[in-house]
């Protein structure tokens, strides 16, 4: 059944990217082939792929159970806030915190997973941007 | 034979103990700026050309030839211990290379790529002495239809690399294809599937997709699988690879 509904997101995937596929508004000098024609083979390989794997699925694969699955979802949620407050409150401490709950997580006791989070952190932002000079999100601090 | 005379010539640049200092250094440089996920062989070369301005034009060149190749095979060693590529041509390094690592062999995997490297780099570059001016040749003969020839062989090379279900590695070439269609597109310059959104009109660059898709996916199944030391490596020795395994 996984391997069906995983086929059905892929054959719905493919349809949804031809659709807008069409509503590109190709300009006034497009060529023979023009924007729409690449994606469009991408949009109908996809769907037969899709179709195949739909009607012949693999067997059953082992799913996490619902403890791990809510586990992998947190972490998810972990990752989209990182990106989200990176900007906001900078490099230094959204990757601590992002670091420290993610090991934490993955079975590190609370006050290690902080230590760890913490060295990870400040250890990037020493060498990308003291030694390298690169630039990394600052926050409201100048870190 | 002017090309001898410039080999003599070239090599000859090489000797004394500044050119082999400075080559040391470079080495030893490229592989941790490679082995950095993030940092691509040429962004390393750019980062260091700076200390290159108070050298020589030949110890700069040695210098940064040095960065970028083993900056080259640095890039294996992150994807050899923890599944995630330095630079993006050791993508495929990860899926020989981590396995080992896993059954406690990294030793075993990291002296394959590195003898693999070595191979490799000295071949290529005896082919570019000897077939420099051939292959400039060739390369100006190669046209579009060449060019989208090679990619769909390398594409179907990607698709066989998925084992087992030749429809799932389908899908997933092919949605690596569908994101790389957003932004601009090449030739005409019509923007697709940026929805409006600044954002997405340079499309996604590839460290950050690699750096997402590799590495999480590692966070991710760790996760799966509950515990982070379940996972650990039993032993995190094995011995370099003799030479009858080479």
């Amino acid at each position: 059944m996984s391997d069906r509904i995983f086929g059905a997101v892929g054959l719905l995937i493919a349809i949804v990217y031809a659709w807008a596929t069409l509503q590109i508004e190709e300009s006034f000098l497009s060529d023979a082939v023009g924007p729409k024609t690449f994606p469009l083979g991408i949009a109908v390989i996809l769907g037969l792929a899709s179709i195949a794997i739909a009607l012949k699925p693999d067997s059953e694969p082992e799913w996490p159970s619902l403890g791990r699955l809510a586990e992998i979802l947190a972490a998810v949620v972990v990752m989209v806030l990182y990106a989200e407050f990176l900007p906001v409150v900078g490099f230094l401490i959204a990757t601590a915190f992002a670091t420290t709950y993610l090991t934490w997580r993955l079975d590190t006791p609370p006050l290690q997973a902080v230590l760890i989070g913490t060295l990870t952190s400040g250890g990037i932002y020493v060498v990308f941007k003291l030694i390298l000079g690169l630039s990394l999100a600052s926050g409201p601090f100048g870190f | 034979m002017e090309i001898l005379d410039s080999l003599a010539y070239g090599f000859g640049t090489l000797l004394g103990w500044q050119p082999i200092l400075i080559i040391i250094a470079g080495v030893v440089v490229g592989i941790i700026v490679g082995a950095m996920p993030g940092l691509s062989p040429s962004t390393g070369v750019a980062l260091l050309v700076p200390f290159s301005y108070t050298m020589s034009p030949a110890l700069a060149v040695i210098l940064l030839v040095s960065i970028y190749i083993s900056s080259n095979y640095g890039g294996s060693i992150t994807a050899v211990l923890i599944n995630t590529p330095g630079t993006p041509a050791a993508a495929a390094t990860a899926i020989d290379g981590f396995p080992l690592t896993l059954k406690g062999q990294a030793g075993k995997g990291l002296g394959m790529s590195l003898i693999a490297s070595t191979i490799g780099g000295v071949f290529g570059t005896i082919i570019l002495i000897a077939f420099a001016v051939p292959l400039a040749r060739l390369a100006i003969g190669f046209h579009p239809a060449d060019y989208f020839a090679l990619a769909i062989f390398g594409l179907t090379t990607v698709g066989s690399l998925g084992g087992g279900n030749v429809a799932k590695a389908m899908v997933a070439v092919l949605v690596g294809l569908l994101i790389n269609t957003v932004g601009l597109d090449p030739i005409s310059g019509v923007s697709r599937f940026t929805f409006g959104a600044d954002a997405l009109y340079d499309g996604f660059s590839l460290i950050p997709a690699l750096i997402g898709l590799f590495a999480l996916s590692v966070v991710f199944t760790a996760f799966e699988k509950g515990k982070l030391s379940k996972r650990q490596v039993s032993a995190a020795g094995g011995k370099f690879p003799t030479w009858a395994e080479s």
